[in-house]
């Protein structure tokens, strides 16, 4: 009996591995482990055996079993994939280009300053606009730059007649600000500003994002939470910021901030002078002639304002080194973003 | 400004590398640009003792010279007519590098020379060459060259802040590092030795305009020789970027360097009447300075005058007529302070910009005028030889007043949130020289900053020097409390990004083009006479000419920029703009500033590919532009017309004007070939110009949901024969006013010209679409509505069915 059975259950598993047809494969499963099935029936006449023999016949049968059912599945898998490659059309070469629209891109300072508005509107900062085209008085004098001051010559002007300007930053957007809406204010100002300037790393025309928080205990700690998170927000959590005393006439104390070189990684390269610092925006505490400018009470109110060049950021960010390439508009330029 | 070490460690004794200081200074306020090395060439040049001159076998005028270096002798071959044993002088060893040469060892008349003794004309010192430069003799043999000279090597470059005049001199950026270090400060000697008869009743100053010039200290040296400085002096001031000229000049130099005081002195025998009298200048008054150009005043600018007339313009140059030259003897120093408003305004003025004007604007220190007087006169009977006339002329009519400030501890720690102690806020002051007195209660104080520091005004001012000099970095930082803020962006911004959006996803590239332009631009596009866009608003100073106006459309930028790709081989443009134009307004300052959006395209509407023919850009792609952006933006009014007048720069047979409900949106058509030549743009190119400023007044702001039709439609097509005249827009309204409240959609699905038609017809196939909202329409009720439709249309444009 249990040799009839190692027999059966061989021959089964010879037959199935030379199937040829997912059909055949059916016919021999019912043939062998069907409800009639050779096999089954042997099983079923476990009961018939002695009581000592019954263990070894059952082990052996269950054993056979397995094994024919993992050959089963094997060959149905070995069958289908048969099945597959004879389906196989040749004449399709999946390694044409596909069918695609056109893609149009936005220019990499509209991105640059989404990104960067982005993160001062998570912080609540509203976002305002005012002229290009601007009266000296919002441009410099309510900004603590009265003529004659040298602070001026840090900022060469295009004049369109006496007392109006090309704005050489957004700053006159805090001023209007100020001046229409009480405290506490949180702003940010997109846009376009002018300076007198063209070289390998200027442009006469470029962009800048000003931002200004002003309320009752607004502090330089402050300053520094907001603009460190807007840094590990644009960069990364592990870019190192620093902040190093500097002048500008509206703010008091005035700071530049620099990150640690994202090209280089601190080490020094010529991105960073071999510094391992990149300046990337200039702040400070609102200078209390500004406050009394706008008619703010300086006693009542303190206030943090910055300001960033978009090109500035956008170069750093993507590594671009010719800042003139902004305002080419090369389409293979413009393509990259 | 750049500030030697040797120098500023005679002032303070810091134990720090140069890296060291520069990352101290920038982190305190002076940014340090720069570390720059000098003299690195002469790193290989040393001290050598000569032991021996023996003759060159070959040469009469040349030596064998036995030189000691230290912890060697060698021989190099020498000319110098002075060479003698016992001298010591610099050696350039092989590889040292003097000017662009490099010394070599070479064979001189068959006898190696490793090496060459030099004078100070090879070292590049001075233009001196008459013999081998001569050296202390007392000088160890074998040590470098600018370590046994105690030259400046390493020079910082230090970019100081308007602010900051104090610090415009090694005295000033000493005064910060003792206060940053904790160290003493060393002032240099400056009371001169005196002798002969005093100053007083020799010379005489005179000041008339005490509002320009509050200071003016004097004093008298008699008997200098002219001569050059000596090398230490030469060094440290082209260490500092200035030309020696004399031993006079030099000190006048080297004092406006340290101290940062700027010094004149002044021939005295040329001085009329040995006075000095500080008045304005005449009305008209011309001037020829020192620099042998003859100026004309502004009226504002102080003069200096003997009692002949003006001898200097005030704080910025002196004048031809009184300066210091090879024949003098007696010099009248002049120390002085003038006002910065003045001095800034003449200089500019006269566009003359001077290491003394750049000083005196940014204000200097009023109370170290004579100080420096003295020192100057004390470096000139040392360096020139002269006798220091006993005493000073010191006319002072508006003598400095200390401010005093109230400093609250409590309102410097809230200001930069950072918790300080008394000390800590004091401790910093006091080290930069502000003297503290208690004030009236514990928490406040009065502070009196010392002259030199003209920037500290306001008690702010003080929290910035606690800020700085307990280190930016050393402030914590923490978030701002604030209310949650409720303000959506406004609608124009956020419109602008769904244009941006629009125009992008249907394949558009955005340029940012600039906002100047070319005045001849409206000229390119044919503008009329009479048209807006040309009151352009024109710069004062522009860069150039291309740049001398703004614009006042965005399309000579864009076409510029599709030439110029074009130029480069990119061959498809599509590129679009979204900007402001500026419009000169009469009696008003400020131009109105509208906001535009325009579009370039050239080249195909998609890239050539395997699988489609290429379809070059149209009418019918600019046009779609225009309609995406009216779906993207659910602008319901749009409509597009042709009108007899195009603007000069569209082709008359391709363009069409957009109204917005009934007002004019911009236009849309194919470049004039006229125009489309002036900017190099060959190949056929469309454009689009839009108002956005009336997108943003009409697009509505939200929409409604339209409820999904629950019954099938009934679609039947037909197709009209009529005259190329007739706008298809034209037949669909009719059809949609037809009034069948069945017939929901009627649209162009074709368009047909050739065989067999007749030449100036074409067909139009039109797709109607019925549909009733409570059941489903059949054929057969369908037809009867349809029939009365297509027959008036016939009817109404003269068409016939196209079988």
């Amino acid at each position: 009996m249990l040799e009839e059975l190692k027999a059966t259950g061989q021959a089964a598993l010879e037959q199935v591995r030379a199937a040829a047809s997912e059909q055949e494969l059916e016919e021999l499963r019912v043939r062998y482990l069907g409800r009639k099935g050779l096999l089954t029936q042997m099983l079923r006449a476990t009961g018939s055996l002695p009581p000592d023999q019954r263990p070894a016949f059952g082990q052996s049968a269950n054993q056979i079993k397995k094994e024919l059912d993992q050959a089963l599945a094997e060959a149905q898998e070995r069958l289908r994939a048969q099945a597959a490659r004879a389906a196989f059309r040749p004449g399709v070469d999946a390694t044409l280009p596909g069918v695609q629209p056109r893609r149009g891109h936005l220019h990499p300072i509209t991105q640059t300053e989404r990104l960067i508005l982005a993160v001062f509107t998570r912080m609540g900062f509203a976002v305002v606009e005012s002229p290009e085209v601007e009266l000296d008085w919002y441009c410099f004098e309510a900004l603590n730059m009265p003529p004659d001051h040298p602070a001026r010559d840090m900022q060469d002007t295009f004049y369109v007649q006496e007392g109006v300007v090309l704005r050489t930053h957004t700053s006159p957007v805090q001023v209007r600000t100020m001046e229409s809406t009480p405290p506490p204010l949180r702003i940010v100002c997109p846009g376009k500003a002018f300076r007198r300037d063209s070289d390998a790393t200027h442009t006469p025309m470029f962009h800048q994002v000003e931002g200004l928080m002003v309320g009752p205990d607004v502090s330089f700690a402050h300053l520094k939470g907001v603009l460190i998170s807007f840094v590990h927000q644009v960069f990364s959590p592990q870019v190192p910021v620093r902040f190093r005393p500097s002048f500008f006439p509206f703010t008091e104390p005035s700071a530049e901030v620099d990150i640690g070189c994202v090209v280089c990684g601190g080490d020094g390269c010529r991105v960073c002078s071999h510094t391992g610092w990149l300046e990337i925006l200039g702040s400070g505490m609102v200078d209390p002639n500004v406050f009394i400018n706008v008619g703010y009470d300086p006693d009542q109110v303190t206030g943090f304002a910055f300001g960033m060049g978009i090109e500035r950021i956008a170069m750093l960010k993507w590594g671009i080194d010719d800042l003139r390439m902004f305002y080419d508009n090369d389409l293979r330029f413009l393509r990259q973003f | 400004m750049l500030a030697p070490l040797k120098w500023l460690r005679e002032f303070v004794d810091f134990d720090l590398s140069a890296l060291e200081l520069a990352d101290l200074l920038t982190n305190h306020g002076l940014e340090v640009e720069a570390v720059n090395n000098r003299l690195a060439g002469l790193s290989r040049v040393i001290s050598a003792k000569v032991l021996a001159i023996d003759p060159h076998p070959n040469a009469d005028r040349l030596h064998l010279v036995t030189v000691d270096c230290g912890d060697r002798r060698q021989t190099v071959v020498c000319g110098a007519p002075n060479v003698c044993v016992g001298m010591v002088s610099p050696l350039a060893l092989v590889g040292a590098m003097l000017g662009e040469d490099q010394v070599k060892a070479v064979r001189i008349r068959g006898v190696e020379s490793q090496g060459m003794l030099c004078s100070e004309r090879d070292l590049g010192l001075s233009g001196d060459h008459s013999g081998l430069m001569v050296l202390d003799p007392a000088l160890a043999p074998g040590r470098t060259l600018a370590e046994a000279l105690n030259l400046e090597t390493e020079v910082l470059e230090i970019s100081v802040t308007p602010n900051r005049g104090d610090a415009l001199s090694i005295l000033g950026i000493a005064r910060e590092l003792a206060a940053l270090l904790g160290l003493p400060l060393t002032m240099p000697p400056c009371e001169p030795a005196e002798e002969g008869p005093p100053i007083e009743g020799q010379a005489a100053v005179e000041i008339i305009d005490s509002q320009g010039c509050p200071r003016y200290a004097a004093r008298l040296v008699r008997g200098v020789g002219i001569a050059p400085s000596p090398l230490w002096m030469r060094d440290r001031l082209e260490a500092c970027g200035v030309r020696p000229i004399n031993n006079v000049v030099d000190v006048t130099n080297y004092i406006l360097m340290e101290l940062g005081q700027p010094l004149h002195a002044f021939d005295f025998k040329r001085l009329a009447g040995g006075r000095i009298i500080v008045r304005r200048a005449r009305p008209g008054e011309m001037f020829t300075t020192l620099d042998g150009s003859q100026r004309q005043m502004p009226e504002e600018a102080l003069m200096i005058c003997d009692a002949a007339g003006s001898v200097a313009v005030a704080g910025i140059m002196g004048g031809l007529n009184s300066e210091v030259e090879e024949d003098t003897q007696n010099v009248l120093i002049e120390s002085a302070f003038f006002d910065p408003t003045s001095i800034r305004r003449t200089s500019k003025r006269l566009g003359l910009s001077t290491e003394a004007s750049y000083r005196f604007e940014r204000s200097i220190d009023i109370s170290g005028c004579a100080r420096a007087c003295g020192r100057a006169a004390l470096l000139m009977a040392a360096l020139a030889g002269g006798r220091v006339a006993p005493g000073i002329i010191d006319a002072y009519p508006r003598p400095f007043s200390p401010r005093r400030l109230e400093l609250s501890l409590r309102r410097t720690a809230a200001y930069l949130g950072l918790p300080l102690s008394k000390e800590q806020v004091l401790g910093p002051l006091e080290r930069l020289g502000v003297k503290i007195e208690p004030g009236p209660d514990q928490d406040r104080f009065l502070a009196e900053p010392p002259a030199a520091r003209t920037d500290l005004e306001r008690p702010v001012d003080l929290s910035e020097e606690v800020a700085r000099l307990v280190g930016y970095n050393n402030i914590p930082a923490s978030m701002p409390r604030a209310q949650i803020s409720a303000e959506a962006r406004p609608w124009p911004q956020r419109l602008r990004a769904r244009v941006r959006d629009a125009m992008a996803a249907q394949g558009l590239d955005e340029a940012i083009t600039y906002s100047f332009a070319h005045p001849a631009a409206p000229d390119w596009l044919g503008l009329a006479p009479d048209d807006p866009r040309r009151r352009v608003v024109k710069l004062l100073n522009p860069l150039s000419e291309e740049q001398s106006v703004l614009r006042s459309s965005l399309l000579p930028g864009l076409l510029t920029a599709a030439a110029r790709n074009l130029a480069y081989r990119v061959a498809d443009v599509a590129l679009f703009e979204v900007g402001k134009v500026f419009l000169a307004r009469q009696g008003e300052p400020l131009p109105a500033e509208p906001t535009r959006l325009a579009a370039v395209l050239s080249g195909l509407a998609q890239p050539a590919s395997w699988w489609a023919g290429e379809a070059p850009v149209s009418l019918a792609r600019i046009k779609g532009a225009a309609e995406y952006l009216a779906g993207a933006l659910d602008l319901a009014g749009l409509a597009f017309a042709t009108a007899p007048a195009a603007p000069p720069y569209l082709d008359p047979a391709e363009w069409c004007q957009l109204t917005l409900d009934g007002q004019v949106l911009g236009e849309l058509g194919r470049l004039a070939p006229a125009v489309a030549k002036a900017f190099d743009l060959e190949r056929p190119t469309y454009l689009l110009d839009l108002d956005f400023d009336l997108l943003a007044a009409q697009a509505p702001q939200g929409k409604r949901f339209q409820p999904l039709p629950r019954f099938p439609e009934v679609v039947r097509d037909v197709a009209l024969v009529l005259a190329e005249s007739v706008p298809a827009g034209l037949v669909l309204a009719a059809a949609r006013s037809h009034g069948d409240p069945w017939l929901k959609a009627a649209e162009v699905f074709d368009l047909y010209r050739g065989q067999p038609l007749a030449k100036g017809q074409k067909s139009l196939g039109l797709r109607l679409t019925y549909r009733a909202e409570d059941r489903t329409l059949t054929e057969e009720e369908v037809t009867p509505g349809y029939q009365a439709l297509v027959q008036e249309l016939c009817r109404a444009f003269k068409a016939t069915l196209r079988t």
